[in-house]
This record gives C-alpha cells, sequence and structure tokens, in this order.
C-alpha cells in the first residue's frame, strides 16, 4: 500500500518536472533581447517596437539574425557577448556588407523569398552612393536610409519609404536638402522641378503607379545619372514608340555626332510638361527653333509638321466640342464619341510620328487621320443641326398649339353665346 | 342677313378649327408612326456583336471592332486559337494593338504590354485586360461579355 | 358627323349615353380653377399609357439590357428621344398634378358625403401612381436609379414583423439584382396599371354619377351652373393642350438624362436620391434620432408616415363635421401644416448635402 503511494507521490513529481521543463521550453521561444529592450529607452527601446512590423521578423528572422549573439540567454552580458557572436550597430560604411552576408546569397534567400534579386550590393557598388561610401562619405545613402530599420517592409507595401508612390519624398529628404546636400556638386531642385513635372503630376497626384518615380529613370540600387549615352534608352521604357521612331531618324546620327543627349535635349528631363503642339513648329514656344533657323531644311520641315498637327486638332477639338454640346441638349451622340475616340488615337499617333522628323511620313499620316476627323467633325455638326431641328420643330409645335387653344376658346364662347340667345 | 352672316362665320370658324385640329393631331402623330418604324439596327444588344467572318483573319492577324461604347481588339494567334479583349489599356485610356513581331498586345502609349491572355507583363499597365467571350457559329465570329 | 350619329343611334341606345354626360353641372365659382387638376393628372395619365405603349416596343428589361435599350431608344429609334423623355417628365407632372388635386380637396371639404369614395379612391390612386413613380424609376437601370431603389426597399425592410418579407417580396430576394429589375417591370407595365384602371374607372364613375362637387365654404352661394358638356370639357381641352405643350417643351429642352449603367460592385455615388415625390419621406426620416422613446428612429418615422396615409384615406369618416356642413378648422390647420412640411424637406432634401 505504501509502496503504492509512494509511486504515484513519484509519477506526479516526474510529470510535474516534465511540465516544468515543457514550460521553460515555451519560454525559451521568447526572444531576451526584445524582452529586455522593451525595458530600455530611447534608441535602445526603438528598435524593439518597431520590429514587431518588421518583414524580417514576420519571416521568423529575429535579432539574432543580423545581430548575432544569443535571444535565450537570460543574462544580458552573455547574450550580447562575443563569445555568442554578437555583433552590436554596424558603422555606416559597414551597413552595406551588413544587409548583403544575406541579401547577396541567393542560396540562403531562397528559403524565404526565391524571387527578390540577389544584385542588390553589386549594384550598389556601382551607384554614386556606393562609390563615395566606400571613399568613406559617411553622408551617402546605404541601404537604410532608403529601406529604413527596425521596421523594414516589403516595397510593395504602401507604407513602405521605398513604395512607388513614396520614393520621390524619400530620395528628396536628402537631394532636397540645401544644406545637407552643399559639399556636393549637384542641384537640389530636382524634387520641386519633379512634382510639377508631367510625371510627378501622373505619380503624386494621380497615383499612377505607372508613372516613372526617380528610381525608374536614375535606377535604384545602381542610382546614377543615365547620362547622355543611356538616356534615350531609359525614355524608351515606357516611350517606345517615340524611340523606334527617333533612332531612325535624322536626329539620331545628328545628336550622336554633336555629343547631344537623346529626349533631354529638348524634353528637359525633371520639369517635363505636358507637351503642347506649339513646341512643333518655329514660333516662340518652339523647341525645333532652339536648333533650327529660317535658313536650313529642318527649319520648314519643323513648320510643315507643325501646320499638319494644328490641323488636325484643331478638327479634332471642334468636333469633340460639337459633340459635348449635342450630348448636352440631349441628342445620343455614343457612334460619335466612339469614333471620336479613333480620332484621338490617330492625333496621339501623329503627334508621336514627330519624333520621326520626316514631315512626308507626318503629313500622310496625318491627311489620312484627318478624312476621319473630318467625318467626325461633319457628325458632329450634324448632331447639333438636329438639336436645333428638335427646338425648331418644337416652336412649330407651339404654333399650333397656340392657334388651337385660341380657336377652342373662340368656339366656347360662341357656344356661351348662343345659350344665352 | 344677320343670320346668315354669323352662320358663315361660325362655318368659318369650324373649318379652320377643324383644319388646326387635324394639323394638332398630325403633329402628335408624327413621332409616333416615326417611332414605330423599324431602326436600321434591329436592337440594342452588345450581348454579342458579330466581328467578321473566320476567313477575314489569317493566323497572327488582329482586328479592331465596336463593342458597345468601347473598342474591342480581335486577335487570332499563330496557333489559329481566336482571343478578344477590351481594347482599352488599363493605364490611360489608349487603344491597344497586337504585335505580331513581338506576340504581345502592346500600347503604344507607355509601352504598357499584356501576353495573349491579356495579363499584363510589362510597363505601366496596372491590371489586365478585360476579357471577352468568342464564339465561332459555321464561319462567322461572334464576341460576347464573359459571364 | 350627324350621319354617323344617327346610324348609331337607330343601332345603339346612343341618346342615353349622351344624356349620362350631358347631365352632369359644374358649379361657377371664384375656385373653379382646382376643376381642372383632376383632369390633368388623367390627361397625362393617357400620354403615360401611350408612351408607355410606345416604350414597350424597344424596351427590354434584364440586368444586361435594360439600360442598353433605353439608350437605344433614346439614340437609335426615330423620336425615341421624344417619347421616352415625355414620358419621364409627364410621370413626374402626374404626380405633381395628382398632389394639386388632392390638397384642393382636401381643403375644399369635397370628400364630405355624399363622395367619401371617390376620396377614398383617388388617394388609392395616388399610392398607385407613387407604384408607378417607384417601379418606374428603376426601369432605365441607371446608377442614380439602382441605388435609389436600394435605399427605398431597405425603408421598407425597416418595418416591424413584415419588413423583411416586404424587402424580399419588393426585390425578389434579398439583394437588388435584374431579378428585382424584372419584377419592377412587372408591375409597371401589368400589375399596377390593371389595379389603376380599375379605381379609375370607379372614380370618374361615381363623379360622372355624382356630378362635380362644391367646397364646402362655396355651399349654398353657387348662383351658376355651366354644362360639363361641352362646356366645361372644351375648357379642359384648351388646358389639355396646353399641358401637352409644356411636355413637349420639357422634354425638347431639358431631355431626361439616361445616367451611367448600374454596377451592383461599385461603391454608391454620392448623391443618390429618390424621385422628389419621395424626397421629403426620405429626408425626414433622414432627420430622425436614432432613438425616439426607446423606438428606432427610422421606425417611428416609417409609423408616422403610414399612419399619416391611413387618417387621410379615412378622412371622410374622421371628419364627421364636413358632412353636417361645418368646416373644421383643425382639418385646414394640418392640411396647411402638411403642405408646408412637404415643400419644406423637400427644398432642404435637394439643398443640404
Amino acid at each position: 500500500m505504501k509502496s503504492a503511494r509512494a509511486f504515484l507521490i513519484l509519477i506526479t513529481a516526474v510529470i510535474f518536472l516534465i511540465s516544468l521543463q515543457v514550460e521553460s521550453l515555451a519560454q525559451n521561444q521568447v526572444n531576451t533581447c526584445i524582452e529586455c529592450h522593451l525595458e530600455l529607452d530611447d534608441e535602445l527601446l526603438d528598435p524593439a517596437i518597431k520590429f514587431a512590423e518588421d518583414v524580417h521578423n514576420k519571416e521568423g528572422i529575429s535579432c539574432a539574425g543580423c545581430h548575432g549573439g544569443d535571444p535565450t540567454e537570460e543574462d544580458a552580458e552573455l547574450a550580447m557577448s562575443e563569445k555568442n557572436g554578437f555583433r552590436a550597430v554596424p558603422s555606416i560604411r559597414e551597413i552595406p556588407q551588413f544587409c548583403g552576408q544575406c541579401h547577396s546569397d541567393p542560396a540562403y534567400m531562397r528559403k524565404y523569398n526565391p524571387a527578390l534579386p540577389t544584385d542588390q550590393l553589386g549594384k550598389y557598388w556601382t551607384s554614386q552612393h556606393g562609390q563615395k561610401i566606400k571613399q568613406g562619405d559617411k553622408n551617402v545613402a546605404q541601404c537604410i536610409s532608403c529601406h529604413s530599420v527596425h521596421d523594414i517592409r516589403k516595397t510593395s507595401d504602401p507604407r513602405s519609404p521605398v513604395y512607388d508612390l513614396n520614393v520621390p519624398q524619400t530620395c528628396s529628404s536628402c537631394h532636397s536638402d540645401a544644406d545637407y546636400m552643399a559639399s556636393y556638386p549637384i542641384a537640389t531642385d530636382q524634387h520641386a522641378d519633379y512634382q510639377e513635372s508631367v510625371h510627378g503630376i501622373a505619380l503624386l497626384k494621380h497615383k499612377d503607379t505607372g508613372a516613372p518615380a526617380c528610381n525608374d529613370c536614375h535606377g535604384n540600387h545602381a542610382a546614377t545619372p543615365p547620362g547622355v549615352a543611356s538616356i534615350g534608352r531609359v525614355c524608351y521604357q515606357c516611350h517606345l514608340a517615340e524611340g523606334e521612331l527617333f533612332n531612325v531618324s535624322p536626329h539620331k546620327t545628328a545628336f550622336d555626332d554633336l555629343g547631344e543627349a537623346e529626349c533631354s535635349s529638348c524634353h528637359g528631363n525633371h520639369s517635363i510638361r505636358p507637351l503642347t503642339d506649339e513646341q512643333v513648329g518655329v514660333g516662340d514656344e518652339s523647341l525645333c527653333a532652339t536648333c533650327h533657323s529660317e535658313d536650313d531644311a529642318g527649319y520648314e520641315a519643323a513648320k510643315a509638321m507643325k501646320q499638319a498637327l494644328v490641323d488636325l486638332s484643331e478638327t479634332y477639338m471642334e468636333a469633340r466640342e460639337l459633340i459635348d454640346e449635342a450630348e448636352r441638349k440631349g441628342v445620343g451622340v455614343s457612334d460619335e464619341q466612339f469614333a471620336l475616340l479613333d480620332v484621338r488615337h490617330s492625333l496621339i499617333n501623329v503627334r508621336k510620328l514627330v519624333h520621326a522628323f520626316n514631315p512626308d511620313t507626318l503629313i500622310s499620316s496625318a491627311e489620312r487621320a484627318m478624312e476621319a476627323a473630318d467625318e467626325v467633325h461633319q457628325a458632329g455638326i450634324s448632331a447639333v443641326v438636329e438639336v436645333k431641328n428638335r427646338r425648331k420643330g418644337f416652336i412649330l409645335f407651339t404654333l399650333v398649339t397656340i392657334v388651337l387653344m385660341a380657336l377652342v376658346i373662340v368656339k366656347i364662347k360662341q357656344i356661351e353665346r348662343d345659350k344665352v340667345k | 342677313m344677320e343670320g346668315n352672316k354669323t352662320n358663315s362665320r361660325r362655318g368659318f370658324l369650324n373649318v379652320l378649327l377643324g383644319g388646326t385640329l387635324a394639323t394638332f393631331f398630325g403633329m402628335v402623330i408624327y413621332p409616333v408612326i416615326r417611332l414605330m418604324e423599324p431602326p436600321k439596327l434591329p436592337e440594342a444588344d452588345i450581348s454579342s456583336v458579330a466581328v467578321g467572318k473566320i476567313t477575314d483573319l489569317k493566323p497572327d492577324q488582329s482586328k479592331l471592332f465596336k463593342f458597345g461604347r468601347q473598342p474591342g481588339l480581335l486577335i487570332r494567334t499563330s496557333e489559329g486559337e481566336f482571343k478578344a479583349f477590351i481594347a482599352t489599356c488599363t493605364h490611360l485610356d489608349c487603344t491597344v494593338q497586337y504585335r505580331s513581331d513581338m506576340k504581345i498586345i502592346w500600347c503604344a502609349c507607355h509601352n504598357g504590354q499584356y501576353d495573349l491572355n491579356g495579363l499584363n507583363v510589362a510597363g505601366p499597365p496596372p491590371r489586365p485586360l478585360t476579357p471577352l467571350e468568342v464564339h465561332i457559329k459555321d464561319d462567322a465570329i461572334f464576341v460576347s461579355p464573359k459571364a | 358627323m350627324r350621319g354617323l350619329i344617327n346610324w348609331l343611334a337607330e343601332r345603339y341606345q346612343i341618346d342615353q349615353l349622351l344624356s349620362f354626360a350631358k347631365k352632369k353641372d359644374v358649379p361657377i365659382h371664384k375656385e373653379f380653377v382646382w376643376y381642372y387638376f383632376g383632369g390633368i393628372a388623367l390627361f397625362l395619365f393617357i400620354i403615360q399609357v401611350f408612351t408607355g405603349i410606345l416604350l414597350l416596343l424597344y424596351y427590354k428589361p434584364g440586368a444586361d439590357t435594360a439600360f442598353e435599350s433605353v439608350q437605344f431608344i433614346v439614340t437609335k429609334v426615330k423620336y425615341g428621344w421624344l417619347i421616352r423623355s415625355i414620358h419621364s417628365w409627364s410621370a413626374n407632372l402626374m404626380v405633381l398634378a395628382a398632389f394639386i388635386h388632392m390638397f384642393s380637396n382636401l381643403f375644399a371639404r369635397t370628400y364630405r358625403k355624399p363622395r367619401e369614395l371617390t376620396w377614398i379612391s383617388g388617394m388609392f390612386l395616388f399610392f398607385l401612381s407613387m407604384g408607378f413613380g417607384f417601379s418606374g424609376y428603376l426601369l432605365p437601370w441607371n446608377e442614380l436609379a439602382f441605388f435609389a431603389t436600394k435605399v427605398g426597399t431597405d425603408i421598407a425592410g425597416a418595418v416591424p414583423i413584415i419588413g423583411e418579407y416586404m424587402l424580399v417580396f419588393l426585390r425578389g430576394g434579398q439583394d437588388v439584382t435584374g431579378g428585382t429589375l424584372s419584377r419592377f417591370f412587372g408591375f409597371h407595365v401589368a400589375v399596377l396599371p390593371g389595379i389603376f384602371t380599375l379605381f379609375l374607372a370607379a372614380h370618374l364613375a361615381i363623379i360622372q354619377f355624382q356630378g362635380m362637387s362644391t367646397p364646402l365654404h362655396l355651399e349654398g352661394k353657387i348662383k351658376r351652373k355651366m354644362p360639363f358638356f361641352p362646356n366645361f370639357m372644351l375648357r379642359d381641352l384648351v388646358v389639355w393642350i396646353g399641358v401637352l405643350n409644356v411636355v413637349a417643351l420639357l422634354a425638347v429642352f431639358f431631355p431626361w438624362e439616361l445616367g451611367v449603367k448600374a454596377d451592383a460592385f461599385q461603391a454608391a455615388p454620392a448623391g443618390i436620391k429618390p424621385e422628389w415625390y419621395f424626397m421629403f419621406m426620405f429626408q425626414t426620416l433622414k432627420f430622425l434620432p436614432a432613438e425616439v422613446f426607446f423606438i428606432e428612429g427610422e421606425l417611428v418615422g416609417i409609423g408616422g408616415f403610414s399612419l399619416a396615409g391611413i387618417l387621410v384615406v379615412l378622412l371622410p369618416f374622421i371628419d364627421r363635421k364636413s358632412s353636417r356642413g361645418i368646416k373644421h378648422p383643425l382639418v385646414t390647420i394640418l392640411g396647411v401644416l402638411a403642405v408646408l412640411f412637404i415643400i419644406a424637406m423637400t427644398i432642404v432634401g435637394y439643398t443640404i448635402e
């Protein structure tokens, strides 16, 4: 009996001990770095709070994943000892290598995000930032300048500083700061220019993430000005049609010979504004006239192209106004609107054709488009005439109505006069 | 004499009244009769649009057509398969085209590219193209919205 | 003409019919003008019947076709724009004429004995007109109508006990779908016209039997009368011709907009408004606090309007004094307040965002 009881007690004790052990195992999962740092202040507290949202944390990489040390160790000294592989805060110069130890390792990265490129570090060393940092410049951007630290998010996360819509702001935090940039020989007005540009408005105002931010032209990890040699290539990423035309145009060789940059020589860079037909031709706003003068062939070509463009766009605008007017006044013009869409596309294409710098191709295309435009214009006129006809019809009807009402009234009077008699 | 005069005045009024009344009714009835006249297109139906004959398109060719208020793009792939999409680029509203040299659907405005399933694969477009259903009856091609 | 009448008279008792038509007199007095409004409402209803039938030639109910077919009517069908626009304008003017007709009779106490049933049938015609308006509003399947119908049926759904059933009954399911459109189409072109015709026939027959009424306060002061046929009818004719012209004017110069096609997956656009004649109720419900005496505010509103409706229908039996020739001031006061309330709330509904 007694022995049975002792046995029971023993069993219970064993179970208790095992359960204690399990509990302490569970406790081991708790990160002592975070636990301790949550008790600290300021910059020692900050990472512990932020890290909850960090993409690395979400993937299961803890503080030790980057900083080394032993997160299971209760004792702070031991946890952050060199023996445990602890690496304290890396210096600014060390940061690229610090991140790169994992991010440049395809075999390692495959375990987390196989789709993520691993060439960032290599590219970074080619960038202006990377070259400067190698020379010991601590003010240039490295990984955390743009990606933030301890709360790093995926670039597709709208809260990330390098999310499409946030890139201009992120770059400008240094590049628009005149004091900060004082020791570098570059301007600080790019962001201001960009904000007002056609690209800046598309991205920042219309939230069109297809529109280019800084990195789309300058590269991101390999950020560097595209330079004369590659600027065309940069623009052709989106403006391919213009590029294809330009590359076989007489300007291509001329620009190459002169060492002129493609695209930007006429259109500028950060401050590109929406284009108008006035920028073709030889008027005050003309871009052509900056190089071409009255006695050369280009001058005449510019003039001819502009005329064709203006004719087409005026016809288009007039047709659109007519059709809109008719629609406002109640005439159904869905077919006309559809035809108008076609003309609009022809107009866009003819405008692109300017980049061939060949008046013959442009004019013949413009003439073809003009036929359709004239047709729509005619339809617009008929639609407006239809409005007028409806109103005329109504006025005629009103006249008959008034006469009829008057005659019935006379008739009533007559009947009532007869009654009295 | 008096009576005669009023009588003729009355007769005149009646004729005038009758004439005006007839004109009035004519003007009311006219639009009604015109309305009942069968219109050129027999019905309002974009549930399916006849786009043409199979023989109109060789493999690796395409064709734009009107689909309701929007442009549609019909493509015959090099394998001979028919595909149709709303041809409005999902970036800005340019009309896309088939580029047989690249075997993609391409938007000339900003070099947006879609594969032949309409998926946006490169450039600024944020979304795939809206696909349409292609039906072939005898040798005629009909396109309708995807159910 | 005379020959035709003789021909008919030899075969049918046409003289009896004529004498039935002629037997009615119209009292002449200073408030004569209000007699026209019933006729105007009737005329506009006739326009609705004719234009409605014409639209039926091309309209196709269904979520995929309704909007397109109305667009087709206004763009491709000759004079389709005119007929469709007239149908929309005339519908609104008809409700307006019915409002005026109703209140003029209310203030004149013409519902008093022996015309109780004229009043009640008229009230039913009024409610049916609103039903026509509500069901017809959805038929073009545009965005505003879609969401207004959603909101309108939601309000019906807030009624206790039977609300849920009513909502499902009206929508033909839990949501406003193509199914709702089919039902509303059925209500609009078959169910309601059938019922409406019965009430209208009763309403007109009773009036013809009993003759035109006299406002209570002018009773005994009528010195002259005018035969309804042809004297008043010709006057009616003049007014009707004028009304047709006004409708045409509105249709030509202010064509009824079609808007954009309804998309159930889109968020409700700003500025969802019901038809103007529902606006005062809609706005009142919006103004009511969430709770009134521990009852949900919306319920109080719905209950209040229902009660008011029932009271108005039963007015001839509630206002006993009018039958004894006494004009109860409370009816006038409440009537004026109701008119002011409706006007004020409608204006507020259109001005406050």
